[in-house]
């Protein structure tokens, strides 16, 4: 009788513990987020420089993703779901990039990715996340190919990843508004066009190269730099010869602002000219007092006009992050926030569905909300329909607004 | 010398009025007593009803007065209404077709373009100046500016654009843009306009048909 009781009792306590058990491991290993302690956490992977030249650029977009993420858990964007952030180093090389792709499709966590910052590291991810149905939303690519095909520039538009987004808008608007702008209000005629050969930097020279020419404008000469010295003595003795009245930089700050010192100290007195990739705090600290005058444009209207984006820079001080939020912080924001409402449409009762990425991914093309910088949403190609810019010029050792745009087109 | 009443005091003598002991052991209520007159219970009482009920009423509002001022004093304050939107985040501007060259004018266009002010704007937005921002191309609004717009609303207007020299004409542009300067009890904003691939179509075919020789040349630059 005594042997009978032990034995139930100890039947009773096996079977608890083993139901306890099967009640902790959920993870089926199919993209549904994990549990914990009852809510469903759901991860934002960013993939940025955060080590490198570029780091400050790369920091400023995990810090924004960060707050987003943040923010949703604060104010229970989506009930029963919990954001959590997953920031991988690519350290702007394409192969890093390749690998973080893999590691973030690996965790079943992640049900979108912010990044990345550089057009060619975006070219060695998209097949990666699209073949996983992961969505993946950059805040800075503008190399118009990533979304609408290697013949875009022909006329010839073809989507060639549905799970590819971007909240910037493109060098095929940035490069010709450049243009515009040196041609017809800062009145100069001959330009001198100077790229990195890297993605970015060589097809935002291109579209520029070619508004500047169609508008009556003359290129005096071309070279190429490489982004891994810093002497452009060379370059430099070539801009002078030519009587360029400017230069036109494809790349980004870490050559671009020793390249601006040198061509001004070489007794070169006209502005360096470049796009949102020298549109930084530490182009002016490289380029010194010699950067003044010089110009970028950037993608987005100034941080002042708008009030969503004032309410983001104070959130982003409260929260005392040591990096600045730099180019992309806005727009870093506003891809985690799209991820965070494409998750809101597809989960019930706090719960993803089975097919929880590929439902996500869908998701996102309807997305629709007033962000940081402006009206967020995505045409048929995953581009912004936000398209807005700004000419910055450099004065009094700081970036100033001097023209903004808009495309309407 | 005549003896003050009701104490003893030294006879002959003004002295300091000292307050006499017996009168500083006094009950409270005869010590409010002004030296020698009535106090204040007795004189409350010797008052008439019409005159106390007077005297009530002006108590009470001088209590609630103060009460009120105090609240009034010490109330939270309401925070200021948000100031007014700058002006171009809250006006947009569309492209609705181009005419030309007119019959009576054959170096001269018309671009029709409409201007839209969300309700959010909260005060009118003026348009206040439009070029196009081309030496060669010189621009009047119909009507002229400034064109003012409320909010929620929007109206249409058109570019009269007059072709100056077809050599300076950007005729094959891809981004070709129109400057417009926007105004509110905020502040004046300029802004340039880049209404695409369609603006930019119809604005080659028109210089081209307006300027020829040109168009020759613009088309080895760009096989539209």
């Amino acid at each position: 009788m005594r042997n009978r009781s032990l034995i139930a009792i100890t039947a009773a306590l096996a079977a608890g513990a083993l139901t306890l058990t099967a009640c902790g491991s959920r993870d089926d290993g199919k993209g549904k987020g994990s549990s914990d302690g009852g809510s469903t956490v759901v991860t934002i992977g960013v993939d940025a420089p955060l080590t490198g030249e570029l780091s400050a650029l790369g920091l400023g977009i995990k810090n924004s993703v960060d707050l987003a993420a943040k923010q949703a858990n604060k104010n229970k964007e989506v009930p029963g779901v919990t954001f959590k952030v997953k920031p991988l180093d690519d350290q702007a090389q394409p192969s890093s990039g390749q690998q973080n792709a893999t590691q973030l499709v690996a965790d079943k966590s992640v049900l979108g990715v912010v990044g990345p910052l550089n057009s060619s590291v975006a070219q060695s991810m998209q097949k990666v996340f699209d073949t996983a149905k992961l969505v993946e939303v950059s805040p800075a690519n503008t190399n118009p190919a990533l979304t609408q095909g290697e013949k875009w520039d022909s006329g010839t538009k073809e989507r060639p990843f549905k799970s590819y987004f971007r909240t910037a808008t493109t060098d095929a608007i940035q490069g010709p508004f450049a243009a515009q702008y040196l041609y017809n209000d800062a009145k100069k005629k001959k330009v001198f066009v100077i790229d990195d050969k890297k993605t970015y930097g060589a097809g935002l020279a291109g579209t520029f190269t070619k508004e500047f020419t169609k508008l009556g404008g003359k290129v005096v000469g071309t070279d190429h730099v490489n982004p891994d010295t810093k002497d452009f003595g060379a370059v430099v003795t070539k801009v002078k010869a030519a009587k360029a009245d400017v230069v036109y930089y494809g790349g980004e700050f870490p050559v671009a602002g020793p390249l601006s010192a040198q061509l001004k100290k070489s007794g070169a007195k006209i502005p360096l000219v470049g796009g949102d990739g020298i549109y930084s705090a530490e182009f002016i600290k490289l380029a010194g007092k010699n950067g003044e005058g010089d110009f970028a444009t950037s993608v987005g209207a100034p941080v002042e006009q708008l009030p969503s984006a004032k309410s983001f820079v104070d959130n982003y001080k409260a929260a005392g992050y040591k990096e600045a939020y730099e180019a992309y912080g806005g727009y870093s924001y506003d891809s985690a926030w799209a991820i965070i409402q494409a998750v809101k449409a597809v989960v019930k009762d706090g719960k993803l569905p089975s097919d929880a990425r590929a439902k996500v991914t869908e998701a996102m093309q309807s997305v629709s909300f007033d962000g940081v910088t402006g009206k967020v949403s995505f045409d048929e190609y995953g581009d912004a329909t936000n398209k807005q810019l700004t000419v910055y010029k450099v004065t009094g050792g700081a970036w100033k607004p001097s023209k903004s745009g808009t495309f309407e087109g | 010398m005549a003896e003050a009443s009701g104490g003893s005091r030294p006879a002959g003598g003004i002295g300091p009025v000292e307050v006499h002991a017996d009168e500083a052991d006094a009950p409270p209520g005869e010590q409010l007593r002004a030296p020698g007159g009535p106090g204040l219970a007795e004189r409350w009482a010797e008052t008439s009803p019409r005159r106390r009920r007077l005297i009530s009423a002006g108590l009470a509002v001088a209590v609630l007065g103060s009460a009120a001022g105090y609240a009034a004093a010490h109330r939270p304050k309401e925070p200021p209404p948000p100031p007014v939107p700058f002006p171009t985040t809250v006006t947009d501007l569309d492209y609705e077709g181009m005419e030309g060259p007119a019959a009576g004018s054959p170096r001269s266009f018309s671009v029709h373009l409409r201007m839209t002010v969300t309700p959010q704007a909260r005060v009118p937005v003026k348009l206040t100046s439009v070029s196009q921002g081309y030496s060669s191309l010189s621009t009047i609004s119909v009507p002229r500016t400034p064109i003012s717009v409320r909010p929620g609303e929007s109206r249409s207007f058109a570019l009269v654009v007059r072709v100056g020299n077809c050599a300076e004409t950007p005729i094959s542009a891809d981004m070709p843009l129109i400057n417009v300067t926007l105004r509110n009890t905020r502040a004046i904003r300029t802004r340039s306009e880049i209404f695409g691939h369609r603006y930019a179509r119809d604005l080659t075919a028109v210089l081209r048909s307006i300027c020829p020789t040109v168009a020759k040349r613009s088309r080895q630059l760009s096989p539209k």
